[in-house]
């Protein structure tokens, strides 16, 4: 997650960037993974990994409540990383009329988003949980840096439900009409 | 004369408080409970809409129907208009009461927080 208002859009541009430079730095230095998600939205979970983490640190309510909200988002990261995320990746391909066998991965990843909907969902309403009570704190200890943070991270959080997530099943079902099925 | 005015006081201000309800609403504590559970997506300013809609006027109004703000389908059709009821039981469970909206809220489970909370939307006009 990360500042995602604009992010399908930025994510197919520099995800198209990406998959015309293999080699490049931005991804060399990342550890390698079997299906990549898009690089804005791994700086985006970057930034916001970042951020929260510099709050956990600090001393007050404000970092006992961001110590607790980290783990719960790190674990909601790697949830979107191993299996959400993955499928948007192919977006700028797809969007080129460019479909084959081997993107048929991005179907089994999608049925997996289905069938964990409501698990997802209830992540998400954790993080809302955490996040209201970052920035309960915040407005209490006059942090106005986390008071913004918390609520970038729940618009995020919103932007998973409204964008993401069913975006990255649009692309599964497309495959799924596209591709022949498997014998 | 003074020590009975005084007694009668202290008796009529016990009889008062006696009087109120153990489940009465709270608009006060009511506002508590929206700062802490609802304000980092709520506004109660009119016509400013965050990740949630503005609760300016929620009382009386039919679901989905702020203007500015992109409901969900089950919002935008779930044929409520927001009374004591409705909300009441909405915010003991939003995903129960209204499939498929966005609010990633798990809900007020305390009645009486439910209760407080409800009574302060009801001042927002």
């Amino acid at each position: 997650m990360g500042l995602r208002t604009a992010a399908v859009a930025t994510a197919v541009a520099l995800t198209a960037c990406v998959a015309i430079l293999p080699g490049s730095a931005s991804r060399a230095q990342q550890a390698p993974q079997a299906h990549p998600i898009p690089q804005s939205i791994r700086l985006d979970h970057e930034e916001a990994i970042r951020q929260l983490t510099a709050v956990a640190q600090r001393k007050g309510r404000t970092g006992e409540i961001a110590r607790k909200a980290l783990e719960v988002f790190k674990a909601h990261i790697r949830r979107e990383e191993e299996y959400i995320l993955p499928p948007l990746a192919l977006a700028p391909a797809i969007a080129e009329g460019r479909v084959t066998p081997d993107m048929r991965w991005a179907i089994a990843m999608v049925d997996r988003i289905k069938a964990d909907r409501e698990v997802i969902f209830a992540e998400h309403t954790t993080i809302t949980a955490w996040m209201n009570q970052l920035a309960e704190a915040a407005r209490r200890a006059h942090q106005k840096d986390v008071l913004e943070l918390a609520r970038t991270l729940v618009a995020d959080s919103l932007n998973d439900t409204e964008v993401m997530e069913p975006a990255a099943i649009v692309i599964g079902e497309y495959l799924r009409a596209k591709l022949p099925p498997v014998q | 004369m003074s020590r009975f005015l005084l007694a009668l006081a202290v008796a009529i201000a016990g009889s008062a408080l006696l009087a109120v309800p153990a489940q009465a609403q709270n608009a006060q504590a009511g506002q508590q409970v929206f700062r802490q559970q609802c304000g980092i997506c709520h506004d109660v300013a009119p016509g400013k809409n965050r990740i949630g809609p503005t609760m300016f006027g929620i009382v009386g109004r039919k679901a989905g129907s702020e203007a500015g703000f992109t409901y969900s389908d089950g919002n935008k059709n779930s044929g409520l208009t927001w009374d004591e009821a409705t909300l009441d039981k909405y915010l003991a469970d939003p995903r129960a009461t209204i499939p498929g909206t966005k609010m990633t809220y798990a809900g007020v489970k305390n009645e009486q927080q439910r209760k407080d909370l409800i009574a302060y939307l009801a001042t927002l006009h």
